[in-house]
């Protein structure tokens, strides 16, 4: 079984320019958990992920532990540009992945799923060149595993 | 959440920058950047552009806030000012006199994101702009934001 037999052709991409509210929504508002990032050419670029945008509001003393039980109740700065509107500063480019894990269309299924629960990463774009051919969800396989299809 | 005052270097501030534009003015602190630390003007130029290309992050009132994310170990900041201003293809159409150039490890997301918007909100304050339009030196410029970020 192979990923080309499986993937998803439609798919939502991002654009690099993409500014981080819109993206937000597009969080809210659909059950994915990351989308590829392309560029003018649609040629993949990067991948951000709801954590990747969750990170930008993570204060930097969680890597203190000894502070970790007194962080104050707002995002701070962040809060400021995001939730009063004036995200426009930050597009998508500012926070995606550069490093896209990826599978290309003739690798099998079973490597497909390795490599996702290796990077514990629930989607992979599907590659041939930087070009991207679809994607390939946990949920896909296990569709094919429990429905034959 | 990262000091502003303290990523500030004098090396890196240029008072009276002599850029018209966008292009010189990035161009300009791409350079003193290289002449300080280990990283090539010409690649940090070509990736400022690339990012001012998708967005223009002159956001107004005199103020621009280049920034990319690099192969670079730790976080740079290069500031310029120019009394005249500058043409940035700004949000408000307006020169810009002061800009604040921002270079980010590839990894660092959370602090190179909450240290661009530290910047951007001491740059919102009118009064805070036009003493550091007004600074004589590098160090009374990095004073002027040590006296007024908050902490």
């Amino acid at each position: 079984m192979l990923v080309k037999q499986f993937m998803k052709t439609e798919f939502r991409t991002v654009a690099e320019a993409m500014p981080i509210p819109e993206l937000a929504k597009l969080f809210i508002t659909e059950k994915e958990e990351g989308y590829p990032v392309v560029n003018n050419h649609q040629e993949i670029v990067g991948f951000v992920t709801v954590r990747d945008l969750l990170q930008a509001f993570l204060p930097n003393y969680i890597r203190n532990l000894s502070d970790f039980f007194d962080y104050s109740d707002n995002f701070g700065y962040l809060e400021i540009f995001y939730l009063r509107g004036k995200g426009s500063l930050f597009i998508v480019e500012d926070i995606m992945n550069y490093n896209v894990i990826h599978i290309a269309d003739d690798a099998s299924l079973t490597k497909a799923l390795v490599v996702m629960f290796l990077n514990k990463i629930n989607m992979l774009p599907v590659l041939r060149g930087p070009k991207i051919l679809g994607v390939i969800r946990q949920r896909d396989i296990i569709s094919v595993l429990f429905e034959g299809s | 959440m990262p000091s502003i005052a303290k990523l500030l270097k004098p090396k890196l501030i240029t008072l009276n920058i002599k850029a018209a534009e966008k292009s010189a003015a990035i161009s300009s602190l791409c350079e003193l950047i290289s002449q300080n630390n280990k990283c090539d003007a010409e690649a940090l130029f070509n990736t400022i552009m690339n990012r001012e290309s998708l967005q223009s992050t002159a956001v107004g009132h005199g103020v621009a806030l280049p920034h990319a994310r690099c192969d670079v170990d730790d976080f740079i900041v290069a500031a310029a000012v120019s009394e005249k201003g500058m043409d940035f293809n700004s949000i408000d159409k307006l020169p810009v006199n002061i800009v604040f150039l921002i270079i980010s490890p590839k990894n660092e997301t959370s602090s190179y994101l909450q240290t661009l918007s530290q910047i951007a909100a001491l740059l919102s304050n009118e009064k805070i702009r036009s003493e550091l339009v007004s600074a004589k030196t590098p160090e009374e410029f990095i004073e002027i934001v040590k006296n007024n970020e908050r902490r």
